[in-house]
């Protein structure tokens, strides 16, 4: 998949991403995205080498008795691809996030 | 490990995601699991524990658990693909494990591909191939009725007025072949050419390669323009191919002609399957034609016609115009084109009249290579069978293990293509080789045939096509039956038992494939008696030591006189050469389907002025031919030369003439009228042997000669006797036709032999596909049962070895295992005669008078059969005999 043909979805993805939203579920609090179309475009965009993805270290979810949760980070080509898509999308430029490490669930 | 797992509390949410979970590829499926529940959990130990949570809450966790089915929906393409990747690695390990098996599935495939390829790019040649023209789709060809729903050409008058009448074409084109003597740098060559209207290039959108083309200026005014095109191949072959040969003069039918242009390489004219060399305009028609001026004959139907639709006409549009045409000429012109009406078809010959014929032999040859299939398909589905009985064990095991059996039938299905992918590959490979032998091949007709037979896109989609659908069609079957097995006899090794059940179906195509290849070798049989019987016919005269040259001295522009004295003297000189027995002139010579008839009226015998009376071949000879010929005379004297012009009318008839119409009287001295109650009596001066005139499978006809110099004609055949070298012998008539005129040129050449090979041409075609065909059939037929029977004696070693230890003897147990197959031959054989007996009746025209229920043929091929499907039975059975009751009672 080229730069040229990131969805609008994928874009705001990625910049949700580049911004510390790293984890599915968090992507889809942020973006107010449906978890449908969020899903797909993590793995879309992970098979086009945008985003890498991990897991989280063993000892930090054991500590918390639970299973490693994966998450997503930019990678070069994300950046660049992301960078192509802000000029085209517009809005994206004017969506200024606020990068945090740790978001809470807003109803929590 | 992880604490959360000791507590599997009954969350539907993490439930859901197990059982979505089940969708995603097993390659992804744990990572994606584990990504999911962490999130749910995560999400859950954020919220709190579960017991404490609110309902929305949980619903919330729900509803996001259920986009995990979107997400494991996404990734099912790569399900398929990863499958699919695997069932063609898996196959080809298959494959190449068995590679006595794959060899002989794909060869057998490959032989039946081939010749279908084969066959197809025929049709394709003569059927699909468009026009080497600009938008060839827009071209239709204009024909005339004949009243009689035949259609044949157009006579210029009426070319010049659906030409210039018409608002439905942008062009309509006019032209017609013309036999051409070309004299060049002190060679004279034979060659066809096209006389073409002034429109022909600029309505085709032909571009010259060199110089210009014909234009409507070079066709005004009659034998204005001696100008002349030449094809690609012309001016490289006959030319050099250096371009100084624009402008440059040649002589063509006695005539100079300047070389003003050369078409582009590809362009070959109006017609697919012929090549003709050069151009001339239409207006140029009587130089070339000489004695044939047809200009202004509105009754002669002589040129072929094509129209350009204008854009935005359709060919129901264009007939009516059409339709309107032809009244209006048929109102102007009732002597000439009543009833006749002007039709469109499909450009060229093969769109109009040849297509019939041609797709008739096409279709006989289409349907005796898929027959072959056919053979190659069961072949191809019992080895499959087989080889899915061998596979039961693995198959029951991969089906308890909990593969479904779609799963299983993909993975068989999968083989089955790629062995009839690569049986398609070699099939094509095949397919090319034939038809370079079939290039190489070059049918003895006077006329510039190209059949430009290749390999182009729509021969390899067909290839392509017909292997897939063998290839899945014929791997169902087994596939379906090997998966269908019951899992608890399967692993428990009791391989006798599962075998019973499927044996109906490979019992059946064996059966099948005997019939078929009866049918095949049926086929092949009739054919070759036919050749048989073709060589002991009566000709009526004796082809060998003979041989005949044509030529047409009115091409040379002579006047009768003068042809008949070049006649004469012409042979006199050939029979002054040394070795020459004997040498005459022709009309005709037998066999050939141009022969003629004419009509007979006899005074005081038959009807004098009836349509109805009877006919009779007739031909024209000069003194010697009958020499020439070795016919013998049976009564009374030859001609003469003193039979000429002036003298009284004589004829010599055969023994038919003379038994039809005076049984058992003499005929010597005889008088009846040829052709008109009104014309000149001809006396009988003698009786010549029966023979064969037009074909080789026509009853006793009666038939006329009459002496050429009584009723001229300038195109004849030169036959000569000799005791000389058949080739030498050429050289030197040749040479003497050369000293009568340095630029007569010589239509054909060839020995007597050579030229009795062209009646017998679609026979021996047709006897040639079907022997071979058929001996490839019984091989395969023979291939199949030998394997079905080594394989149900190997299965049956046990009960053999029971039955020998019991006390049957080598004869029982070889009769026990010969019945089995032979029950299965027989069927077939009966089967296959119903089948060849309902089939073979359409080769009736090719058959020279063979019956089409010849029963020495049919009973021969099945013998034939019996016998080789006995010894396929016989083969394994010895073997079996060979069983030692100790091993066999062990064997598991």
């Amino acid at each position: 998949m080229g730069k040229g043909f990131l969805t609008y979805s994928s874009a705001v993805i990625l910049q949700a991403v580049s911004h510390g939203y790293r984890h599915g579920f968090d992507i889809i609090d942020i973006t107010g995205l449906p978890g449908g179309t969020v899903y797909p475009a993590l793995r879309r965009l992970e098979d086009t080498g945008c985003l890498a993805s991990k897991w989280e270290k063993h000892a930090i979810a054991q500590a918390e008795a639970r299973p490693p949760r994966k998450y997503y980070e930019m990678t070069r080509v994300g950046r660049e691809a992301l960078a192509e898509a802000i000029k085209r999308y517009r809005l994206l430029e004017l969506t200024e996030l606020n990068p945090i490490r740790d978001p809470k669930p807003t109803n929590a | 490990m992880f604490a959360f797992l000791k507590h599997p509390v009954l969350k539907p949410h993490l439930w859901l995601i197990r059982f979505v979970g089940l969708l995603v590829p097993r390659r992804l499926r744990a990572d994606w699991r584990q990504e999911w529940e962490a999130e749910l959990r995560w999400r859950e130990a954020m919220l709190a524990e579960w017991d404490k949570l609110s309902w929305q809450n949980k619903l919330d966790l729900f509803w996001r658990s259920t986009s995990a089915f979107w997400d494991a929906l996404w990734l099912q393409p790569k399900r398929w693909e990863d499958e699919m990747m695997q069932d063609l690695r898996y196959g080809m390990r298959m494959l190449r494990k068995h590679k006595g098996f794959s060899a002989v599935a794909v060869l057998t495939l490959a032989l039946g591909i081939g010749a279908n390829t084969a066959i197809f790019s025929l049709l394709n040649t003569a059927l699909l191939r468009p026009l080497p023209i600009a938008q060839p789709e827009q071209m239709v060809s204009i024909s005339q009725g004949e009243g009689n729903g035949r259609f044949s050409g157009v006579s210029y008058p009426n070319y010049r007025d659906v030409r210039d009448r018409n608002d439905v074409f942008a062009g309509v084109i006019g032209y017609r072949f013309a036999p051409l003597s070309l004299s060049h740098d002190g060679i004279n060559e034979r060659l066809w050419g096209y006389v073409v209207s002034g429109n022909y290039f600029d309505v085709l959108g032909v571009k010259p390669l060199l110089g210009r083309v014909i234009t409507p200026e070079d066709d005004r005014n009659r034998g204005a323009h001696p100008v002349v095109v030449l094809s690609h191949q012309c001016w490289q072959q006959r030319f050099g191919g250096t371009p100084s040969v624009l402008g440059k003069n040649i002589v063509v039918n006695g005539g100079s002609y300047t070389v003003i242009g050369v078409a582009p390489q590809g362009f070959y004219g109006t017609e697919v399957i012929a090549a003709p060399e050069v151009w001339f305009p239409m207006m140029m028609q009587a130089q070339l034609e000489a004695g044939n001026d047809w200009l202004d004959k509105r009754g002669v139907d002589n040129i072929f016609v094509m129209g350009r639709l204008k854009p935005g006409v359709n060919v129901i549009q264009a007939q009516s115009a059409m339709d309107a045409i032809g009244q209006q000429l048929a109102r102007e012109y009732p002597e000439f084109n009543e009833g006749k009406g002007l039709k469109l078809s499909a450009p060229g010959w093969m769109g109009g009249g040849m297509r019939a014929p041609l797709l008739g032999f096409v279709g006989v040859l289409m349907f005796v290579v898929i027959l072959v299939l056919l053979l190659a398909c069961t072949n191809l589905a019992n080895l499959l069978l087989a080889r899915a009985t061998e596979r039961r064990k693995e198959i029951a095991v991969r089906l308890a293990l909990g593969v479904s059996r779609f799963r299983l039938l993909r993975q068989l299905l999968t083989e089955s293509v790629l062995l009839a992918l690569g049986a398609g590959a070699l099939g094509v490979v095949l397919a090319w080789w034939l038809i370079r032998l079939a290039i190489r091949f070059k049918p003895p007709i006077d006329v510039p045939l190209q059949i430009d037979l290749h390999l182009d896109y729509r021969v390899l989609l067909f290839a392509a096509g017909i292997s897939l659908l063998t290839g899945v069609l014929f791997g169902l079957l087994p596939a379906w039956q090997a998966t269908k097995t019951d899992l608890l006899t399967a692993l428990k090794d009791d391989a006798a038992i599962g075998t019973q059940r499927r044996s109906w179906l490979k019992n059946s195509l064996i059966v099948f494939q005997v019939a078929l290849s009866l049918v095949l070798l049926v086929g092949g049989g009739l054919m070759v008696r036919a050749l048989q019987k073709a060589e002991t016919v009566q000709l009526g005269f004796n082809p060998n030591n003979a041989i005949e040259l044509s030529f047409d001295l009115r091409l040379q522009g002579y006047e009768q006189a003068q042809i008949r004295e070049s006649q004469k003297r012409l042979l006199e000189r050939v029979r002054a050469l040394p070795g020459v027995q004997e040498a005459g002139l022709a009309d005709l010579v037998p066999v050939d389907l141009h022969m003629g008839t004419e009509a007979i009226f006899i005074e005081g015998q038959l009807p004098e002025r009836d349509a109805r009376a009877p006919r009779a071949y007739s031909n024209r000879v000069t003194p010697g031919y009958f020499g020439a010929m070795g016919t013998r005379l049976l009564q009374g004297r030859d001609f003469t030369v003193q039979d000429s012009e002036n003298a009284p009318r004589v004829v010599i008839i055969n023994e038919s003439f003379a038994r039809r119409f005076w049984p058992g009287q003499d005929p010597i001295g005889r008088q009846f009228r040829l052709s008109r109650a009104d014309a000149q009596p001809v006396q009988i001066i003698g009786v010549a042997q029966d023979g064969k005139y037009a074909n080789l499978n026509e009853d006793a006809k009666p038939f006329v000669f009459r002496p050429l110099w009584q009723s001229f004609m300038g195109s004849s055949t030169l036959v000569v006797r000799s005791v000389a070298e058949s080739q030498q012998m050429m050289a030197a008539v040749r040479n003497e036709l050369q000293q009568l005129d340095p630029n007569l040129p010589i239509a054909s050449a060839k020995t007597m032999v050579e030229h009795l090979s062209f009646p017998l041409l679609p026979t021996r075609v047709a006897a040639s596909v079907f022997g071979s065909f058929g001996l490839l059939g019984l091989a395969l037929a023979a291939i199949g049962l030998y394997g079905v029977m080594s394989y149900s004696v190997s299965k049956r070693i046990r009960e053999i070895g029971i039955r020998m230890a019991l006390g049957a003897q080598s004869k029982d147990v070889l009769r026990l295992t010969i019945n089995q197959g032979m029950k299965l031959v027989l069927l077939g054989v009966v089967i296959g005669l119903v089948g060849a007996l309902a089939l073979t009746r359409v080769m009736k025209t090719l058959l020279m008078g063979v019956s089409a229920t010849d029963p020495l043929t049919f009973v021969g091929t099945a013998l034939l059969l019996t016998f080789v499907a006995w010894l396929a039975c016989f083969l394994p059975a010895r073997r079996a005999t060979k069983v030692d009751p100790i091993i066999a009672l062990r064997h598991d």
